[in-house]
């Protein structure tokens, strides 16, 4: 039995959009505020915000580039997550195996003799678990607060290695148990071992974009695969259901602790925990030809560290390789609505990337999103597919629900342009859509497989 | 033999939705946004619909088998006619957004000046609104920014495939994952030839399903409510065809007819014509003795 404590760090998701985004690239002024109350009332009896707000068509239509391709761009990196936790789901049998071994975070037993009994268990259990993760947000908070960047860098370090050797090393050698392959020890260190050191290289510091992308996405699946064989029954559907309500609360009240973060961060006009992020683009590239326009502070981008499984910092390294927090920072105040969730910091940012052609006004944004909702995507799709009489039906309605959730998650910070939970919508979707379709869909289907009946 | 049935049937279902999905969708990140929310509206459909029946079965007398065969039968139609509505109201929503987005493009249609939406070209009610920047932030992505009724053909089009891909895979895939399995065929007395025709028969689903999007949209566009009739009695008479399986010759050569009825129909409807048909031919010609 391992100790997980290092990895329930979670804070969980929430969506940000970047109320510095309206300033005019060329002019460095901070965000007023009142932009920012601006940008933070929905759009009443006029048009979408994100309209009326900067002076240039140049920034209005950057704003609004942000469309198609960034959904798209989002959706490759989820499905990708649901398709490894779903072929390891099916294919091994060890994730769905009850040991009755549980987290420490979960400590009541759902093996209870009465119904009552068990819900009351499970209740408890979400409870503590969502208690903890409010406790490492407000921990991270203060940390952040009081500029304790080494105390989290040391710990998203010291999570990310525990993740990347000893679990893909379980993982392993459940696959090779599944398969029947026989490997010796020598082998598997080896194998291990570059594993491990060329993921902590990636994903800390500098390496090629796909290869970090896949050990983003290979860690939220582990991680993910982790939460379905360890959380019992009623306790993954509530912890779910819990998760979001909360991602709602802490991002969208104004003591929530998410958007505390999120407001320091800006004041500090730093890259608000850089770490964590999957990001669908190379930004380095472009930095070079900006760089000259900043020339800030040196302060150090801070890892953030939230959740659950304290996920590596990705997109920005600590060290310069292109991306200095500087430039980090202004890139922020030259993009669009910027998504961050929590949780493991889930951002969704639009960072402009790269491209040959000298960039003016057509400039090629990518995406981030944090690896927390990675998580809670594939854990869902994960259970439906591991527990779910109807099978691959359930599975397919609960990820086409998760997709559209995302999308409309993702129109919504278009219209209103302020930190937004990311998790809600999609799980919401997600859980309805499982239920539904394991209890009403499948019989239906079933009976009409069986008649050959076509609607 | 599980595994070349699995691979037979698996192909045999999705090869063509698959091969347009890769030619004409994958390129363009609206369309798949498109084909994913088609893929949706469909779910919801057979949701409340199974919503439906399972109340009727669980108001009726679960021992009575042939009241159990007619819910069905009735579970069968009321879902037909269901997926069509959500088809109605899919087309709907496709066309609100495309509208909104050519009302206030430029007449170069790509540059959309986002002044120009927000001054005065809008309702003032937020939904048209939420409407109008979901188009405009789904149009932004894509490769073609003309916001006409191409444009909306080729949604509708997509949508359709979208209802088809879903349509299939419900059918499909709990049977392509019994099928790698161990196991005989219709060991019981039943035609050994379940697979194959469960295949052909999602096969001809889905491209119908692709069709009527087309010809949906035809129908709504120059206001033939004929064509939209005809659209859901096809539907409703596919669906009654498969239910004289397992009597198999009844139900599935007229449904491959009716297949290659709708494409014909869907193909002149859309603008295709006999010549265009002849000059892809001869270009494909020339291009081959040219190169």
């Amino acid at each position: 039995v391992f100790d997980l404590s290092q990895h329930f760090l979670s804070v969980p998701p929430c969506l940000r959009s970047n109320d510095g985004t309206e300033v005019n690239r060329h002019t460095e002024t901070t965000p007023s505020r009142n932009e920012v109350e601006l940008n933070g009332q929905p759009p009443t009896a006029r048009p979408p915000q994100v309209l009326t707000d900067s002076e240039e068509d140049e920034d209005e239509e950057l704003t609004l580039k942000y469309g198609a391709k960034h959904v798209i761009m989002l959706f490759v990196p989820v499905t990708l997550c649901m398709v490894v936790v779903v072929a390891t789901i099916k294919s091994v049998s060890f994730y769905t195996q009850k040991d009755g071994q549980q987290l420490i975070y979960t400590p009541f037993r759902e093996d209870t003799e009465t119904v009552g009994q068990r819900a009351l268990n499970s209740m408890l259990n979400a409870f503590i678990m969502i208690g903890v993760i409010l406790v490492m947000t407000l921990v991270l908070v203060v940390l952040y607060k009081y500029r304790c960047y080494k105390v989290i860098q040391a710990w998203l370090f010291f999570s990310n290695l525990l993740l990347l050797f000893f679990f893909s090393l379980i993982y392993l050698g459940e696959v090779f148990k599944t398969y029947n392959v026989a490997m010796d020890y020598f082998t598997l260190a080896v194998i291990i071992w570059n594993f491990g050191v060329v993921g902590m290289i990636c994903i800390h510091w500098k390496g090629p974009l796909r290869l970090q992308q896949a050990y983003l996405i290979m860690i939220s699946a582990l991680m993910a695969l982790v939460f379905i064989k360890y959380l019992p029954e009623w306790t993954a559907w509530l912890i779910l259901a819990a998760i979001s309500v909360y991602d709602l609360l802490a991002v969208l009240c104004p003591k929530g602790p998410l958007r505390i973060l999120v407001e320091t961060a800006q004041e500090r006009n730093e890259t608000i925990f850089p770490a964590l992020i999957y990001s669908s683009t190379v930004v380095w590239l472009f930095n070079m030809a900006d760089s000259a326009e900043t020339g800030n502070n040196s302060s150090h981008p801070v890892p953030q560290q939230e959740n659950q499984v304290a996920m590596a910092p990705t997109a920005q390294p600590e060290d310069d390789g292109g991306f200095t927090p500087a430039w980090v920072n202004q890139q922020q105040h030259q993009l669009g609505p910027m998504q961050s969730s929590e949780d493991s910091r889930r951002e969704i940012q639009e960072l402009p990337s790269a491209r040959p052609p000298p960039v003016e006004d057509d400039e090629e944004r990518g995406v981030k999103l944090g690896l927390g909702d990675f998580i809670f995507y594939s854990m869902l799709v994960g259970k439906a597919s591991a527990t779910a009489s109807g099978d691959w039906n359930t599975t397919i309605a609960c990820f086409v629900a998760i997709l559209i959730g995302l999308c409309l998650t993702l129109l919504l910070l278009a219209i209103f342009k302020k930190a937004l939970p990311a998790l809600p919508i999609s799980i919401t979707f997600g859980l309805v859509f499982y239920f539904a379709t394991d209890n009403l869909v499948r019989p239906f289907m079933d009976q009409l497989a069986v008649h050959q009946f076509y609607i | 033999m599980t595994l070349a049935v699995f691979f037979g049937c698996a192909f045999i279902a999705f090869g063509p939705a698959f091969a347009l999905f890769v030619f004409t969708v994958a390129k363009d990140p609206l369309r798949v946004i498109i084909l994913i929310a088609g893929a949706f509206f469909w779910l919801l459909s057979l949701l409340l619909s199974s919503l439906v029946w399972f109340i009727a079965i669980k108001a009726s007398n679960s021992q009575d088998l042939t009241l159990q065969r007619g819910l069905l039968i009735f579970g069968v139609f009321f879902s037909v006619l269901l997926q069509e509505v959500f088809r109605f109201a899919y087309y709907r929503l496709l066309r609100k957004a495309t509208e909104g987005l050519a009302a206030i493009s430029d007449d170069d249609g790509s540059a959309i000046s986002v002044r120009q939406m927000a001054y005065g070209k809008l309702c003032l009610c937020s939904a048209e609104n939420s409407l109008v920047l979901l188009g405009f932030m789904l149009h932004s992505g894509s490769l073609d920014g003309r916001f006409d009724q191409m444009s909306l053909c080729v949604s509708c089009a997509v949508a359709g495939l979208g209802f088809g891909i879903m349509s299939g895979a419900f059918s499909m895939i709990n049977i392509l994952s019994d099928s790698l399995g161990p196991g005989t065929v219709g060991i019981f007395g039943d035609s050994q030839y379940y697979f194959i025709i469960t295949a052909l028969m999602t096969l001809a689903l889905t491209l119908l399903h692709t069709f009527w999007g087309v010809l949906f949209f035809e129908g709504c566009e120059k206001s033939r409510w004929w064509v939209i009739a005809a659209v859901v009695s096809l539907h409703l008479l596919v669906a009654g065809l498969s239910l004289l399986n397992p009597l198999y010759e009844g139900s599935l050569p007229p449904v491959y007819g009716i297949t290659l009825l709708m494409g014909v129909w869907a193909f002149f409807s859309s603008g295709g014509s006999l010549h265009s048909l002849n000059a892809l031919c001869t270009r494909r010609k020339a291009e081959g003795e040219s190169s």
